[in-house]
């Protein structure tokens, strides 16, 4: 059958190493798409609706567990918000520390979907044990960083998943100096592993298929984003993160339990491409020089550099945890006080996948009247739909119905999705007529 | 016997150069609730066991933090974790990885939230890793426990003295079989 003629329908019912619950469902009339949804289907989890009532501290501990892989994000963004709110300025030491945490949470994240998630798909594996049978070291070293970044969050928090140690004001405790240098000695043994993994991540047979999307990230003054910036584009948008409404539209689709996202009125990418695409200049040189040996360029328009740019994102999150605890001391008050204010405020702050927006307004007990929140799958969800009607046209509607679902797989998987946060399995179904 | 007992990975190279198997007990669990279980069981069977060479003991948050040490494909391997649904509270059971029960063995939750104990286990095979045996011993939750259960309720290790006797004997029978 040629290709131009081909019509039909393809659904697919699992895709595999996504978080959550969804589906692809594609309909191809005379060899082109005619309609492609990326249902989710997942039940709403009302999140926002259960934080009502509940003091600040309620929110900071909540929050972390609307994700079991993120949750120092949500974390961050939250206090972020309620401080705005409370009107205290947490101290330098606990600025910086917080970035620390943060970057143990990039750490493990992204190098789970390194390994665990991404890999398998561009060395034609289909999982992960399956691809450590023949990459045994690369898997290795990606465990250990991964479990380096679990170390961080668990100094800062108690635990890695799900950490109890965030305040308004800082933090509940202050990790002793030997605590802290038992750490900076398994980070610096990281940090060569890390320069490595970029090297290897870029040598993979990653597919070419530049596209045209819209980089939405943070930008900071002088650092890579991680907890605080300015909301951009590559497109000149440029605002506080408190003018976030006026620009970004969340809004229903029917296939959808998750909210569609669109900025002036067109879809976005979120996450560590697009970051990457935004802050090149915020690299350390050495890195960018790396790229540039490497032969990846930034800003890239190609969707699948997304696991390249997560790999200089370890190097990064684990350069800065060393460089802010260099000196490190306890702070002798490691939080400030933080007492009731009623108001409106904001945080958003740069989640492993992208930016994470939240937005509450306390009564003057400190008390959640209203909460949103905008996590970045939800953000991406609309470039994820234009991103495969794009990449599945180029890759040849032709092919067959498993070839066409397993490129379907691994276009949503590179955007390392997380349904339960806005996918874990996928159907994908083809109708042809 | 290196004790972790600040789940630091201070004895990870300890292991190098060893030349023959070692014996890793880690215990799997958080600090709070019932799933504290297995955190309490490996503190007290550290402390219990501190003359006993070649063996490291250390409390894991997440079983894929077992990968920070040094693992080798000589090494055996026992965890200890909290259980529910397999008898009373305190209720031992030794585990081979095929025997798992169907919701811990799952595969279907490896996913972008983490790597359980069924996809660490799957990668430790991959990995040819542990060829020296793996065994899960599993401590039955007390019944309410949950993760807000306060402490007076999980006395150490959150067994009587005749679970923690059998414990620390299925603990000694597998050391010993090494």
């Amino acid at each position: 059958m040629s290709h131009d003629t081909r019509t039909g329908e393809i659904h697919v019912p699992i895709l595999a190493r996504v978080e959550g619950e969804g589906a692809l469902d594609i309909r191809i009339a005379a060899g082109r798409i005619e309609t492609l949804t990326l249902r989710i289907f997942e039940p709403p989890r009302l999140f926002e609706k259960l934080l009502e009532g509940r003091s600040t501290q309620d929110v900071i501990d909540s929050v972390a567990r609307i994700c079991g892989i993120c949750p120092v994000a949500y974390q961050m963004s939250a206090v972020a918000a309620i401080e705005s709110i409370l009107g205290v300025t947490p101290s330098p030491w606990v600025e910086a520390m917080r970035r620390v945490m943060y970057c143990g949470e990039w750490l493990q994240s992204h190098s789970l979907h390194i390994h665990l998630l991404a890999a398998p798909d561009f060395l034609g594996f289909e999982s992960a044990p399956a691809m450590a049978r023949d990459y045994p070291d690369e898997v290795r070293r990606g465990l250990r960083l991964q479990g380096l970044g679990n170390e961080i969050i668990r100094t800062f928090g108690g635990r890695s998943v799900h950490p109890v140690g965030i305040c308004p004001g800082g933090f509940f405790h202050a990790p002793d100096t030997a605590a802290i240098e038992t750490l900076r000695q398994h980070l610096a043994e990281g940090l060569e592993e890390a320069r490595e993994l970029i090297t290897w991540v870029a040598g993979l047979p990653l597919p070419e298929d530049d596209q045209a999307f819209v980089s939405v990230s943070l930008r900071h003054d002088h650092d890579y984003p991680i907890t605080q910036g300015r909301i951009v584009s590559d497109q000149g948008l440029d605002i506080a993160p408190a003018d976030f409404e006026q620009h970004f539209r969340e809004f229903q689709v029917p296939h959808s339990t998750a909210l569609h996202a669109q900025l002036d009125g067109h879809p976005y990418l979120v996450g560590p491409l697009a970051r990457l695409n935004n802050n090149l200049d915020r690299l350390p040189e050495a890195l960018r020089q790396q790229l540039d040996d490497l032969g990846v360029r930034f800003p890239s328009r190609n969707m699948f550099h997304s696991i390249v740019a997560r790999a200089v994102e370890m190097h990064v999150a684990l350069s800065e945890a060393l460089r802010l605890t260099e000196e490190y001391a306890p702070a002798a008050e490691p939080h400030a006080e933080a007492p009731a204010r009623a108001g409106v405020g904001v945080g958003c702050t740069e989640a492993p996948r992208g930016i994470l927006w939240h937005r509450y307004a306390l009564d003057d007990q400190a008390r959640v009247v209203e909460a949103r929140i905008v996590p970045p799958t939800s953000q991406n969800q609309a470039r994820m739909e234009e991103d495969l009607a794009a990449s599945l046209t180029r890759f040849g509607l032709e092919r067959d119905d498993d070839a066409l679902r397993l490129r379907g797989e691994m276009v949503i998987r590179n955007y390392d999705p997380c349904i339960s946060c806005a996918t874990h399995f996928l159907d994908f179904h083809a109708i042809r007529e | 016997m290196p004790y972790e007992s600040d789940q630091s990975v201070a004895v990870m190279n300890a292991a190098d150069g060893r030349p023959g198997g070692h014996a890793y007990l880690f215990g799997l669990g958080s600090p709070h609730g019932g799933d504290r279980l297995g955190w309490r069981a490996i503190e007290w069977l550290g402390e219990a066991l501190r003359e006993h060479d070649d063996l490291t003991v250390a409390r894991l948050a997440q079983p894929v933090d077992l990968f920070l040490h040094t693992v080798t494909a000589n090494d055996r391997l026992l965890l200890v974790d909290a259980m529910r649904g397999q008898g009373p509270p305190g209720t031992l059971k030794v585990f081979a990885p095929a025997e798992l029960p169907p919701a811990a063995a799952s595969l279907s939750s490896l996913s972008s939230h983490g790597l359980d104990l069924a996809g660490t286990l799957a990668l430790v095979e991959a990995l040819g890793l542990f060829r020296a045996g793996i065994r899960i011993i599993g401590i039955e939750m007390p019944a309410e426990a949950g993760p807000d259960t306060p402490d007076a309720e999980m006395s150490a290790p959150g067994l009587n003295a005749a679970q923690a006797k059998r414990l620390y004997a299925a603990v000694l029978d597998w050391l010993d079989a090494g």
